[in-house]
């Protein structure tokens, strides 16, 4: 389990998190949602360690992450960051084995496969001997997602990956394919923690939503519970109406109305 | 839709530019003003000791010149490829960023300021200090460069270079300040080394520059796997398991260890560390494992060959071998940099 407990942030003189508390358990997937600059990007870089906190820990699996090496926790956490980009041509299959570097041995016929793996997880096979900067946003988005997989070997050598929008650049296919194979590794057991911009998304995979405003956890749970009329209409400042996916009927499916709440 | 990146087998690059220097190598030790037959050149290799006229050019010339040129090559060419790793950034040459300048002003200040120091030392210690003042010197403005350009996120080329003209005009103004106050041997000794090349090329230089050289080059291919994941920037190369501060720490040390014992031998030769980092990675592509040896390797063939180059083309006279790689490389820099910058 990933913990964070009671974290605040301030950054250049405004309060980006504010007493934040939350747990991702293995096998969960946690949707992250609020409006912009709601402290979503913090709270994941806080939980991957890449930003320190002014205040609370984080632990993990029990352990506070600030006394962990580098490395130990890159090989049980990945990260994927909004916009990353490669300075060098690398070829995608490079790129993604990048992600199997804290783990030794490196570079083995075993480290390799499993590289393939997870771009054939994000639907890269056939471009996985092309440059990074040959492919489109939303592929070259799909190559770091893959990176990160290795990373946590799908599942079989990590146990939490944190993903912020990772579907941000992806059409309606690939949206539901990316989010249909973290699912799978959630059943395997891997704990995943997820900014999402789109509601549905979120309420469609995500196991609970974590609700977030003003650098403040305003409620965490079951997509039903947290998805409602009153509380998504005084988070984003628009009225909101909660329905039934009409492909799972058992999750809430949210439409907005221009006129202020 | 493009094409697949093809890449070569390191290893069969490696023989190939390992014959290529064999044969450049062979090549320095036949050239030269003066003629000696090549089955006397061979002859008189095996036999390090002699009198001859003819055994002194190949022995205490022409051999330890063209060992010189290797290392220094070879130091230029890892250095290159480390220092555009560590900028992310291809263009970010040793001498373009300024390392090299900050490594001349080192020496140059050696040469003037220890002055009085250096006279009462052996000739050998007098050897070791040029590259000592050089590295530290060349050390001082590698971090400085990195914290005027290389800043997370504002890593762009313009910024890079930028600091890069910044360190290289107030490094050439000391450089001028100090053979302003220079005494005339002093002065003799500055303007010698400044303009460069390898005409004073010795087994004592050998000695020094092979070791410094070959230390940075190793200590640059230990951190090659970081150098690749450091290629995604500080924060994803931190969230990956690299500790980027200690990273940069050892990179700048090698990088200026390279590129000082380089400049303190030979002064000042241009753009190696541009283009032949940039023709391996076309070859074998950016990993660095493969990338920092072969660019030694192909950073060493440069500059024997063209070494070998500046002794013949206007023989008896010869041209100082920086002027032929700046002839070469700055048209080619103006090239990259149009092309990076309408991309």
């Amino acid at each position: 389990m990933i913990a964070c407990k009671n974290v605040s942030l301030t950054l250049g003189g405004h309060p980006v998190l504010q007493g934040v508390s939350l747990d991702i358990a293995r096998g969960e997937m946690l949707g992250i949602v609020g409006p912009n600059g709601a402290g979503k990007s913090s709270l994941l870089g806080v939980l991957g360690r890449s930003i320190v906190p002014d205040a609370g820990v984080i632990e993990l699996d029990g352990q506070d992450i600030a006394s962990v090496d580098l490395r130990a926790l890159a090989r049980q956490r990945a990260v994927l960051l909004q916009n990353t980009t490669v300075s060098f041509e690398l070829r995608v299959d490079e790129l993604v084995l990048l992600g199997r570097s804290p783990h030794e041995p490196y570079e083995t016929p075993a480290c390799r496969a499993m590289a393939a793996r997870a771009i054939e997880a994000v639907g890269l096979t056939s471009r996985a001997s092309l440059g990074v900067d040959d492919l489109s946003g939303g592929e070259r988005q799909r190559a770091h997602l893959a990176r990160v997989l290795a990373q946590v070997g799908m599942g079989e050598t990590g146990s939490y990956l944190l993903l912020d929008e990772p579907v941000s650049a992806q059409d309606p296919f690939w949206q539901l394919s990316v989010l249909a194979a973290l699912q799978k590794l959630t059943a395997a057991g891997v704990g995943i923690a997820v900014v999402l911009h789109d509601l549905n998304l979120a309420a469609r995979f995500c196991d609970s939503i974590g609700l977030l405003a003003g650098g403040q956890l305003l409620h965490r749970g079951p997509p039903r519970e947290v998805l409602t009329s009153a509380r998504l209409t005084s988070a984003f400042g628009v009225e909101a109406h909660i329905g039934d996916d009409p492909f799972d009927p058992s999750r809430p499916r949210v439409s907005f109305s221009a006129h202020s709440g | 839709m493009s094409a697949p990146a093809r890449r070569s087998d390191p290893r069969f690059v490696a023989l190939l530019l390992g014959g290529v220097l064999l044969a450049a190598l062979a090549a320095a030790l036949l050239v030269g003003p003066s003629d000696v037959a090549v089955s006397r050149v061979f002859a008189i290799l095996f036999q390090p000791s002699g009198t001859s006229a003819e055994h002194t050019i190949v022995w205490s010339l022409r051999f330890p010149r063209a060992c010189l040129a290797m290392f220094v090559g070879a130091g230029l060419g890892a250095g290159g490829a480390a220092a555009q790793g560590l900028f992310r950034n291809p263009l970010a040459d040793p001498g373009l960023v300024g390392v090299s300048a900050g490594a001349t002003l080192g020496a140059a200040a050696t040469i003037v300021l220890g002055a009085p120091l250096l006279a009462a030392l052996a000739p050998w210690a007098r050897s070791a200090a040029l590259p000592i003042g050089a590295f530290f010197a060349g050390a001082l403005t590698t971090f400085a460069v990195v914290r005027l350009g290389g800043r997370p996120g504002r890593s762009s080329t313009a910024t890079v270079l930028l600091a890069g003209v910044a360190i290289n005009a107030f490094a050439g103004a000391i450089v001028g300040f100090l053979s302003h106050v220079a005494s005339d041997s002093e002065l003799r000794n500055l303007t010698f080394w400044i303009l460069g090349g390898f005409g004073g090329a010795s087994w004592t230089k050998v000695v020094f520059t092979a070791p410094l050289v070959t230390l940075a080059i190793w200590m640059l291919s230990r951190s090659a796997r970081a150098l690749d994941i450091f290629s995604m920037g500080e924060l994803d190369a931190g969230l990956t398991g690299i500790d980027v501060l200690a990273l940069r720490r050892r990179v700048v040390v090698a990088l200026a260890l390279a590129v000082g014992a380089s400049v303190a031998a030979a002064g000042l030769v241009g753009f190696v560390g541009l283009l032949v980092p940039h023709f391996t990675r076309l070859w074998v592509g950016p990993g660095h494992r493969a990338l920092i040896p072969l660019s030694a390797l192909g950073g060493a063939c440069l500059v024997v060959f063209a070494d070998s180059l500046a002794r013949v083309l206007i023989a008896p006279a010869e041209l100082p071998v920086g002027l032929l790689t700046a002839l070469v490389g700055a048209p080619f820099f103006l090239h990259l940099l149009r092309r990076e910058l309408h991309t």
